[in-house]
């Protein structure tokens, strides 16, 4: 049994290096890349049979749940024997082509998200205002002082971007990107009357997160001091992000109903 | 002897592994599911323990005697699959893009690839570094201010449509 299982993770990395070799910490990555896809191949294929389940009839989604809980476990543990050329083929492919689609969907509602903030706040003061007079201000001042904050942040993010990944073209190009894009946003947003300064400095903000993220994953040592470090924080960052864009997404969904419902 | 060591060695592997990545996957996959889960209120029709009277026979809805406390529409049920639950599909859409996009976050899209130093040497990998992983965030840096940028300017270049 431990033969087969060595022999299920482990299969087709030699072409990366060998265990004991010049090269061994590509083939451990290989390995570990194993370890990723098992887990996140059953959560797909779970979801999908879910997804079918539930536009047939939508009750479904809220009955089983120990025995859903005991199939996904028992299908990571099946998992764990089938060697590594079933998963690095089509899935893999597909892996690729979702994750892009849902960068994509995440951004759409992080944008909706923004808006909605900025939204809700003007609402509160103007509730406000119309009890007491005066008295809205300070949910306008809160978005003010919101705005700047995050634009502080951009600022300093992209000056210490400058100070510590400059040094090779693409990623002065990608940091000078940032900052053009900042600023074009901002312009194109006071000159009009769509949108609100609130927006604009979260999507800045995100926008040079994103600016950090490109930069840390440039294999060239010269311009990459974050190089051969695990980079723990930044994947968190990055979860932290898909979890309240999933949950922002599963409200909204529900909430839109329930609204559209009662008015 | 040699057995020993060999499933040793792999439990260790196995626990580097799980240390590296599958337990954010674990955490992202739980979370998700207690997300779907929390969208779907209870089942009116379901006995809860603490108020199941034994004294009444376990006989069929439709005969059973009316007791106790009205507090949910019969057709609760109905209502959700008519509603909220047309949507649930989707959001399980959302979850397999979800899962595909952890697989590939954590995977660097699936390129193996090293660093490499200034001589051109190959130096400690990353498994989160690459060209390919860079470009694709690039791009995305660039999709997410474009996006915004069209809600900016899409009812000012087009003032007869109308943008929810």
């Amino acid at each position: 049994m431990g033969k087969q299982f060595f022999k299920a993770w482990t299969e087709g990395c030699d072409r990366y290096g060998e265990l004991d070799g010049d090269r061994a910490d590509l083939y451990q990555q290989c390995v570990q890349n194993s370890g990723v896809y098992r887990p996140t191949f059953v959560a797909s294929v779970f979801f999908a049979f879910s997804a079918i389940a539930t536009s047939m009839n939508p009750s479904i989604n809220r009955e089983i749940w120990p025995q859903k809980y005991a199939a996904y476990l028992i299908g990571v543990f099946i998992c764990m024997f089938i060697p590594n050329p079933v998963f690095t083929g089509f899935y893999l492919l597909l892996v690729r082509i979702c994750a892009m689609l849902f960068i994509v969907i995440q951004q759409v509602i992080l944008i909706d998200m923004a808006y909605n903030w900025n939204e809700s706040w003007v609402e509160k003061s103007n509730e406000c205002e119309s009890r007491e007079w005066g008295s809205g201000k300070k949910w306008l001042q809160a978005i003010i002082a919101s705005s700047v904050l995050f634009y502080i942040s951009s600022l300093v993010g992209i000056i210490l971007l400058y100070k510590h990944f400059s040094g090779c073209g693409s990623n002065e190009f990608v940091i000078t990107l940032t900052w053009i894009g900042i600023v074009a946003m901002t312009g194109v947003q006071l000159s009009g009357e769509e949108g609100s300064l609130l927006t604009t400095a979260v999507i800045s903000a995100y926008s040079t997160y994103i600016a950090y993220a490109t930069v840390s994953k440039n294999p060239n040592a010269v311009c990459n001091p974050t190089l051969g470090n695990e980079d723990i924080w930044g994947i968190a960052v990055g979860l932290t992000l898909t979890l309240i864009s999933l949950s922002w997404c599963g409200w909204s969904f529900t909430a839109q109903e329930r609204l559209s419902e009662g008015g | 002897m040699s057995i020993i060591c060999f499933t040793g060695s792999i439990v260790v592997e196995c626990v580097v592994i799980i240390r590296h990545s599958d337990l954010f996957i674990f955490c992202l996959f739980f979370l998700s599911i207690e997300t779907t889960r929390s969208l779907t209120p209870a089942d009116p029709n379901r006995p809860d323990a603490s108020t199941l009277n034994l004294d009444i026979p376990f006989i069929n809805d439709e005969d059973r005697p009316t007791t106790g406390l009205v507090m949910h529409s019969a057709d609760d049920e109905e209502n959700f699959n008519r509603n909220a639950g047309s949507t649930i599909w989707k959001l399980n859409i959302v979850l397999i893009l979800i899962s595909c996009w952890v697989a590939a976050s954590l995977t660097g899209w699936g390129f193996i690839s090293g660093g490499i130093n200034s001589s051109g040497e190959h130096t400690a990998a990353n498994p989160l570094v690459g060209k390919f992983n860079m470009a694709m965030i690039a791009v995305s840096q660039n999709v997410a201010v474009l996006l915004y940028m069209w809600t900016l300017l899409a009812p000012r270049l087009f003032p007869d449509r109308e943008f929810a």
